[in-house]
């Protein structure tokens, strides 16, 4: 079975009333993710093309039997977003909201330990899973069903990736976007421990970039933890110190967090590092090839 | 649109057709790139 989203998943989309909302809950739909509910507050009882919309979460999980859920609402509401999800059980959230502040960050994943509920992104494209559906807004064609696990905390960088490799024939688990603010759900290491178990996923293609410590992070781990090859680019080569590079999350604060330190840190842990991106794909075919 | 720049276009995503399409019928100049590779060499070419 596949990581994070499977058969079983029933997805509840959270702000389903608002343009992102319904655009990409039809687009789920499109792509055959079971979208059980949506949820508006004040909408309860309208629907989007038969889909049943409610007030609150736990009505969709009640009524529905919700299991999953994605959140399309502004900055200023997706913390309660979250926050509500997790208080009606909802075991696997995804949040594509950019530009919540770190503080209610800090409170979220406070609220969240212990759960066993997991939290992907905020300010993320998502999780998509080939044949069983998606949740977020990664393009619907560019995927194909296969054995390489992709994990980016871009979205853009993460369908180009995912592009190259279904144009080289080479399809993918499960694609997961952890997003790219300072303080997300889950890590690198939180995924990479997943695909790692995962009997369907044979190798990965990880994605980092400039600023924090997640991808020294996931050298520790790759370096001790990991049996399958994987396949590594970092985003941000020529960033000026000091400097936020489109994600809150991606500057180079102290010196610290340079491509050029992780990239040296992933190649010590044994990950195949490419310095152009669009060399991921051909690294991926050499290897499986191999 | 008065556009004076050079300027190298990468389109991909969702809705990619109709984007191409609504660019070949702008009347707009502009160069075309298949990948990303491809048009950062075309970028650098311009210069």
């Amino acid at each position: 079975m596949s990581i994070l989203l499977n058969e079983q998943s029933r997805i509840v989309i959270q702000g389903i009333t608002g343009g992102e909302g319904s655009f990409h809950a039809r687009e789920a739909v499109a792509f055959g993710s079971k979208v059980v509910a949506g949820v508006t507050p004040g909408k309860g009882g309208t629907d989007l093309d038969g889909i049943p919309i409610y007030n609150r979460v736990i009505d969709a999980v009640e009524k529905e039997g919700a299991n999953a859920s994605g959140i399309y609402v502004p900055a200023s509401f997706a913390p309660d977003a979250i926050l509500e999800a997790l208080e009606a059980g909802i075991k696997l959230i995804v949040c594509m909201t950019e530009g919540i502040p770190a503080l209610e960050m800090v409170k979220v994943k406070k609220a969240l330990k212990g759960t066993g509920s997991c939290l992907i992104g905020p300010n993320c494209p998502g999780i998509t899973t080939p044949g069983v559906g998606k949740i977020g807004f990664m393009p619907n064609f560019i995927h194909k069903k296969g054995n390489v696990g992709v994990i980016s905390r871009s979205g853009t960088l993460t369908y180009e990736v995912i592009n190259m490799l279904t144009n080289l024939g080479i399809g993918q688990s499960t694609s997961v976007g952890i997003g790219g603010d300072p303080i997300v759900g889950s890590s690198f290491v939180d995924i990479l421990e997943l695909f790692e178990a995962d009997p369907e996923t044979s190798l990965v293609a990880i994605i980092g970039e400039i600023g924090g410590n997640a991808e020294e992070e996931a050298a520790e781990f790759v370096k001790n933890k990991m049996s399958k090859p994987v396949v590594g680019f970092i985003a941000g080569q020529t960033a000026p110190p000091g400097k936020r590079m489109g994600h809150a999350g991606a500057i180079i604060s102290g010196g610290k967090g340079t491509a050029a330190e992780k990239m040296k840190a992933w190649e010590d842990a044994g990950i195949n590092v490419v310095v152009n991106p669009a060399d991921i794909g051909k690294k991926v075919v050499s290897i499986l090839n191999k | 649109m008065n556009l004076n720049l050079p300027m190298v276009v990468r389109l991909q995503g969702t809705n990619v057709e109709e984007g191409r399409k609504l660019l070949e019928g702008s009347n707009l100049k502009f160069e075309v790139a298949e990948g990303l590779f491809e048009a950062a060499q075309k970028v650098v070419a311009l210069l």
